[in-house]
């Protein structure tokens, strides 16, 4: 018996082991390219280990592109993307799970409806409506649409987080005088906080990795963001500049890895929310 | 307490940092000599920007001044205002140009201050990555018209002549171009080949093109070498000019055919990404003619097969999964003997760490059909500026233009500027850059509207059939022809 538990355990450690070199080796390469000369990244022979690491890479974004600019309007769009998002999601959640109204049902699955479409799709009418609206180009407009491409998933997690609360717990509020506002912001929001912070995390990623409405929306180097900026070192006709690509994904990682590492907790508990009920 | 557990998490994504970093070295960090030497010029680079920028805030007058008096590559840009033409009289008019991120963008915003200085107009550059240029620059031709100037590959460029979102240019010529703006200057073949579609003139040249051969000129020079040839096929070993020659050279250099061959290949081209057209063209196959019907089924086509299918016994096994990256760096590591490549492989031969540094020559792609390639400028038909974005196409390709665009790996379209003995040193491409343009007939880019990349696809589909041999040269071509006959048929262009 106990050799039997000891070779699950053991294939266990191997398939995990397995499973995390898969996961964490295109990281590993990634931050280790980003070390690399341009003459020790192309070689026949690759190199795993670096008794040196070079900054060549770093020192070359930093000076020959606007690395810290795109870098500032990422988090400046994905940073105010989440923040309006879990607002207005909150919200939208509270109050599809409170009140019962005529048309909610359709209301709800309407949502979810919006959130098949392709991003694609939108992509032009929100061209040709910005360039009206003289929003093209500009940080605000961005956000707003990544915000737009964010609500439906964040609403419909909101909501099933609301749905988890409870009910008595609201109507002990009520018994005690509670207002609405106060319900949702003294007693539900503390309460699916988890479930915020999962949606911070799905909401924050989503936009700061997102590429084709900031390519197609953004213009001026000003007002780019990070990923536009890291394909357009790439040229045609000319070497793929591997290092600094590398060194930019690194750079890229940062925010997402701090973000994710922060609230870790609360993801735990955010993705188990809803597992058990009653 | 919130806020010491936050902290203690900060630290510790610091501390799995700081240990991947000391994993990835367990020593020392630095900055690379070739780095440092950068980093000096960048330093420059800026010194001299904040030098202009402060000289730009002294009167205009002085300004103008000093900008007739720029000198380069040992030529005074004497005819900056383009023989007057330009005397500040655009002010409060403004330019939205859209460039590809890279080379193309420092090109065009090197020459963006002086023509501000001397129009009075602002110029505003929009980089746009290079995967999504065409189709970016697409969209706001056929929706929101922001764009003024189209700088675009000579294909797609056809293309947007045909569907009118580009300006005819004869006219603009004739009643904007200052009087010394020369034409014929440019050279001839690409001139007429970019410059003029349908019968009507719709771009000017801004960047040219074309496929070179690049050779280990240590080998060919390599005395023993040269007698082993000579003993092997009794004629001398020279850098092949025509395609059988090329066959003959690329077979010696190739270890499985002669053991004694320093190179483990004779040849060498990327063949990934729709690139073996590319060699196809070069081997003196064509796709269509004048009259956009299908010229690839014929005799030149067959030989053009055949020679493909020759050069692939003296190539790496691995060649059709080549991209750029990958064949280059496989000539640059000193694996190959040949290779025909566009000009950009140069700078992967010259780079630090490359096998092969100072030991290429450049000459004409054997049998003289090289592939062409490059940009054009037009305005935008949309453009409520066009006079104005005639000027600056003017004053980009004119022949003091040339002269800023180069230091940009831009290189020159007019045959003046080939002339000038400090442009001719400048690079050592420029000879057998000269010549190919005089060869060059066949775009890169099949040169049809609309369909334009599928029926690359198509061609590259067939080539790659006959090449893995599940079909015949003939077969290929037949199949080619008739796909590209269905294909432009389906356009209706004659309606």
């Amino acid at each position: 018996m106990k050799k039997k538990r000891m070779i699950q355990s053991v294939g266990l450690a191997v398939m995990f082991l397995i499973l995390g070199i898969l996961f964490v080796f295109p990281l590993y390469w990634t931050v280790l390219t980003s070390f690399k000369t341009s003459a020790q990244v192309f070689v026949e022979k690759p190199i795993l280990f670096m008794d040196t690491l070079y900054l060549d890479n770093y020192i070359e974004i930093f000076q020959k592109s606007h690395v810290l600019t795109f870098f500032k309007n990422s988090l400046l769009t994905a940073g105010g993307t989440t923040l309006l998002s879990l607002l207005l999601a909150s919200m939208a959640g509270f109050g599809l799970c409170r009140y019962g109204f005529k048309g909610k049902k359709a209301l709800q699955n309407s949502i979810l409806i919006i959130r098949m479409i392709p991003a694609l799709v939108y992509t032009i009418p929100y061209y040709i409506i910005y360039n009206k609206m003289h929003l093209l180009d500009t940080l605000t407009g961005l956000t707003m649409s990544y915000i737009s491409f964010a609500l439906p998933m964040a609403i419909w997690l909101a909501l099933s987080f609301f749905l988890d609360i409870p009910q008595e717990i609201y109507e002990s509020a009520e018994i005690d005088g509670c207002s609405e506002f106060k319900m949702y912001t003294r007693i539900a929001l503390p309460l699916v906080k988890a479930g915020l912070a999962v949606i911070a995390i799905l909401v924050f990623v989503g936009a700061w990795n997102e590429f084709g409405l900031a390519l197609v929306l953004q213009s001026s180097d000003a007002k780019k963001t990070l990923p536009i900026g890291i394909a357009s070192m790439v040229q045609t006709h000319k070497d793929t500049p591997s290092g600094s690509l590398a060194a930019a994904g690194v750079l890229a990682m940062i925010p997402a890895v701090i973000l994710s590492m922060a609230t870790q907790k609360y993801i735990v508990k955010g993705t188990m929310a809803g597992a058990v009920k009653g | 307490m919130k806020k010491n557990k936050l902290m203690k998490k900060l630290l510790a994504v610091v501390c799995c940092g700081m240990m991947l970093t000391g994993s990835l070295s367990g020593c020392g960090v630095a900055v690379s000599d070739e780095a440092k030497g950068s980093s000096t010029e960048t330093e420059n680079v800026q010194t001299e920007s904040v030098q202009a920028e402060n000289e730009q805030t002294e009167n205009t007058e002085s300004e103008v001044k000093q900008s007739e008096t720029i000198v380069k590559y040992g030529t005074e840009l004497a005819n900056l205002d383009l023989d007057g033409t330009l005397h500040g009289q655009y002010e409060g008019q403004t330019l939205t140009i859209p460039v590809m991120s890279g080379d193309f963008e420092k090109a065009v915003s090197a020459v963006v201050p002086v023509f501000e200085q001397m129009s009075g107009a602002k110029v505003v550059i929009e980089s746009i990555p290079g995967e999504q240029y065409t189709d970016k620059v697409q969209l706001d031709l056929n929706n929101t018209h922001r764009y003024d100037v189209v700088l675009s590959p000579i294909a797609i460029l056809h293309g947007f002549a045909i569907a009118g979102k580009v300006e005819p240019l004869e006219e603009m010529i004739n009643t904007y171009a200052g009087e010394s703006y020369n034409v014929d200057d440019f050279l001839p073949g690409l001139f007429n080949t970019y410059g003029y579609y349908d019968g009507k003139l719709v771009a000017i040249p801004y960047k040219p093109d074309v496929m070179l051969l690049f050779y280990r000129k240590d080998l060919f020079e390599d005395e023993s070498v040269k007698a082993a040839y000579q003993e092997k096929y009794g004629t001398e070993l020279k850098v092949p000019e025509t395609n059988e020659e090329m066959i003959q050279v690329a077979q010696f250099f190739t270890k499985s055919e002669n053991q004694d061959s320093p190179v483990d290949y004779g040849y060498c081209a990327m063949m990934l990404k729709g690139s073996t057209r590319l060699l196809f063209f070069n081997r003196g196959g064509d796709d269509i003619d004048e009259n956009l019907n299908p010229n690839m089924n014929n005799a030149e086509g067959v030989a053009a097969m055949n020679r493909i299918l020759e050069l692939q016994k003296s190539a790496p096994k691995e060649w059709v999964q080549m991209g750029w990256d990958e064949a280059n760096q496989f000539f640059a590591n000193g694996n190959a003997a040949m290779m025909e490549q566009w000009p950009g492989l140069w700078l992967t031969c010259q780079a630090d760490g490359s096998a092969v540094k100072d030991k290429v020559g450049v000459a004409v792609a054997p049998g003289k059909t090289p592939t062409l390639g490059g940009w054009g400028a037009s305005i935008a038909t949309e453009s409520k500026n066009k006079e104005l974005a005639w000027k600056f196409i003017e004053f980009m390709t004119s022949r003091d233009g040339e002269l800023l665009k180069i230091e940009n790996t831009m290189d020159p379209c007019r045959a003046s500027t080939y002339e000038i003995p400090e442009v001719q040193a400048s690079s050592e491409l420029y000879e057998a850059l000269m010549e190919s343009f005089n060869y060059a007939k066949t775009l890169a880019d099949v040169d049809v509207p609309y369909i334009s990349s599928k029926l690359c696809d198509v061609m590259e589909s067939y080539i790659q059939q006959a090449m893995d041999g599940s079909m015949t040269p003939e077969e290929a071509l037949e199949g080619m022809e008739k796909e590209f006959t269905t294909e432009i048929g389906n356009l209706g262009l004659e309606d």
